[in-house]
């Protein structure tokens, strides 16, 4: 077999140049990271950090933005398994409208959920005539952030999918093994990565989730101010507090990346 | 008890079509080259490939008639995959034990009977270990075990032995047959392999570019062999012809053009026939022989192989193809290279001829 090789002197220029670019990025990425860390107020943080306000705050985060992983898994599974093995005329169609909140402002996100279930919406009505209301509460809270973070969840376990070797299921079948067998025993476990960087990238997006939350939910202590939330509440009245809140997301979501995402890192 | 199969399968632009009945207890062998439909025939048996139309009935329960077709795992047909696929989760147990535990066997009776396929196959002290940690022979033995304690009752074995070494592959064989013996169901080895497939098989299935095309004991395809692949297979060479008379002798008249003097005894002219011959009866020559008992044809080497200590010529005669097999010391006398001119000869009671 012959093969075109680039000449030598084209790839090595390109090698040069290209990891300059890459590492001046990975510093701009860096730099406000850092900065905020040397602007913090390090001698009151132990105070900032166990005021009862971010305390209940970091709890809201954590209930809310797992929560919106869970729910994000129990609806993501089905849609990329449709998408990834049943064929139908309007996947297409389905996978624009399922991944459409990833390109949405979460704003207009917030603002469409509140013109669907809020108390005069679409759906408004039909909901409070079973008791329930979600607007305003920790419940809508889950659900703005479940709906900005949800396509994570459905991209990567739809590309978990498309990687599975799918003969691995048929020999199942010849065992015996009916379709939720094949499910259960052979498929989610060969998707475990896909699932664990899933989990990952949908949890750290929820963590961080503003717009949604704010519009749909509002922000109200206790129940819908999670650390974000929080954070723009304290711009504007306590900066040192922002800045320290702000480091607390930064730990807790690095901490996600590096116990869940490992095999996304090293790959 | 019995698989009969009527089978009109199509992938792609590839198809298939096969008809054959295997009885238990009788080792039945499919063997051809690749892309000659044998791994086909196996998915379509299995329920992995739906058929066209036909049907394939196992024990009297329809498997699959072309409008109807009975999902995989309702099938009770075991298959050993050419990769094994075992599955990379869970321990040699594990992959043993889930065939009966996805058919709702009770966790506890599904390991009983795992261990007690892993034992028969000689690897139940390896019932903890993952399949990434056995060898080649282990895995397949571990392959082996999990397909049969399904309790299958057609039993598919997918080139069982091609990814073994040398060393490992003659203990798998000797235990294969072993456990195949014991097996009461209806068993189907794949194989590409002519030698493996002549030293298993009691019953052989020859495919050709997605046709059975000939079926029978080995001996039986030793004898008369009616496909150029069957004759591959045995090692002959086969000629087809039609039988003609003339200044007091038969020939064949060769349906590719030419002729063969044969012995005329009990042969009607104008019959469809073949004409076998045996390499080894084939004597080259580089002057053309003089016995007039002879059949003579003139040609240029094409190509050779060593078999087992033997040299085997293959000669372009023209219209024919004809493989001679003689002594290393005959083809270094005779200084045999492709292009060389030879006559090759062979007496006319060395063609074996049969109806086509």
């Amino acid at each position: 077999m012959t093969r075109t090789t680039p000449t030598p002197s084209g790839v090595l220029a390109a090698n040069r140049v290209l990891p300059i670019v890459a590492g001046v990025a990975a510093l701009l990425i860096l730099l406000p990271v850092v900065a905020l860390a040397l602007r913090a107020p390090w001698r009151d943080a132990a105070g900032l950090l166990t005021s009862p306000g971010v305390l209940d705050a970091a709890k809201l985060s954590l209930i809310v933005s797992t929560g919106a992983a869970v729910l994000s898994l129990l609806i993501g599974f089905p849609v990329a398994w449709t998408l990834a093995r049943v064929e139908f005329p309007g996947r297409s169609v389905l996978r624009t409208v399922v991944l459409m909140p990833m390109v949405l402002p979460p704003i207009v996100g917030g603002v469409a959920l509140l013109a669907a279930f809020g108390r005069n919406g679409l759906l408004g009505g039909v909901l409070a005539s079973v008791g329930i209301s979600l607007p305003f509460t920790t419940a809508g809270a889950v659900v703005a952030v479940t709906f900005v973070s949800c396509p994570f969840m459905i991209l990567s376990l739809e590309s978990g999918l498309n990687g599975l070797d799918r003969r691995f299921e048929r020999a199942a079948e010849t065992l015996g093994a009916g379709g939720w067998t094949v499910i259960r025993r052979i498929v989610l476990p060969a998707l475990a990565p896909a699932l664990r960087a899933g989990i990952a990238l949908t949890w750290a997006r929820a963590l961080g989730e503003f717009g949604a939350t704010v519009a749909f939910a509002g922000s109200h202590p206790h129940q819908t101010r999670t650390l974000p939330l929080a954070i723009y509440d304290a711009l504007s009245t306590d900066l040192d507090a922002a800045v320290m809140l702000g480091l607390l997301l930064v730990a807790i979501s690095l901490a996600v990346l590096l116990v869940l995402g490992g095999r996304m890192l090293t790959r | 008890m019995s698989l009969d199969a009527s089978i009109l399968a199509r992938r792609g632009s590839f198809t298939l079509q096969a008809e054959f009945a295997l009885e238990p207890g009788t080792l039945a062998v499919a063997v051809g080259p690749n892309g000659s439909g044998k791994s086909t025939l196996a998915e379509a048996l299995a329920g992995l490939l739906p058929i066209e139309s036909g049907r394939v009935v196992l024990n009297g329960r329809t498997l699959d008639d072309g409008r109807q077709h009975l999902p995989a795992c309702a099938r009770r047909v075991g298959f050993m995959f050419q990769d094994l696929l075992l599955f990379a989760h869970m321990s040699a147990l594990d992959n043993a034990a889930f065939g009966p535990r996805s058919t709702g066997v009770p966790r506890g009776e599904a390991r009983r009977r795992g261990r007690h396929w892993l034992d028969r196959l000689g690897v139940g002290d390896l019932a903890d270990r993952k399949p990434g940690g056995l060898s080649g022979g282990q895995a397949q033995r571990v392959a082996l075990a999990r397909a049969l304690a399904t309790e299958p009752e057609l039993l598919i074995l997918d080139e069982p032995l091609s990814a073994l070494d040398a060393r490992t592959r003659a203990e798998t064989r000797r235990l294969l047959v072993g456990v195949l013996a014991d097996f009461p169901g209806v068993k189907l080895v794949i194989t590409h392999d002519p030698v493996e497939a002549m030293a298993l098989g009691e019953r052989l299935l020859v495919f050709e570019s997605g046709r059975l095309v000939q079926q029978g004991t080995p001996d039986e395809i030793r004898r008369r062999p009616r496909a150029d692949y069957a004759a591959s297979l045995v090692g002959v060479n086969l000629f087809r012809g039609t039988l003609e008379a003339g200044d007091g002798r038969v020939f064949v008249v060769l349906d590719s053009g030419g002729r063969l003097s044969i012995p005329g005894d009990g042969l009607r002219p104008g019959e469809a026939v073949f004409a076998t011959i045996h390499p080894h009866s084939v004597i080259l020559s580089i002057e053309k022989p003089s016995t007039s008992a002879r059949n003579a044809l003139h040609g240029v080497v094409s190509g050779t192989d060593a078999i087992d200590g033997r040299v085997r010529v293959h000669l372009d005669a023209g219209p024919v193809r004809i493989t001679a097999e003689i002594t290393p010391n005959a083809a270094a006398e005779l200084d045999i290279k492709p292009g060389s001119r030879l006559w090759a000869s062979f007496k006319a009671t060395d063609i074996g001829v049969y109806p086509r």
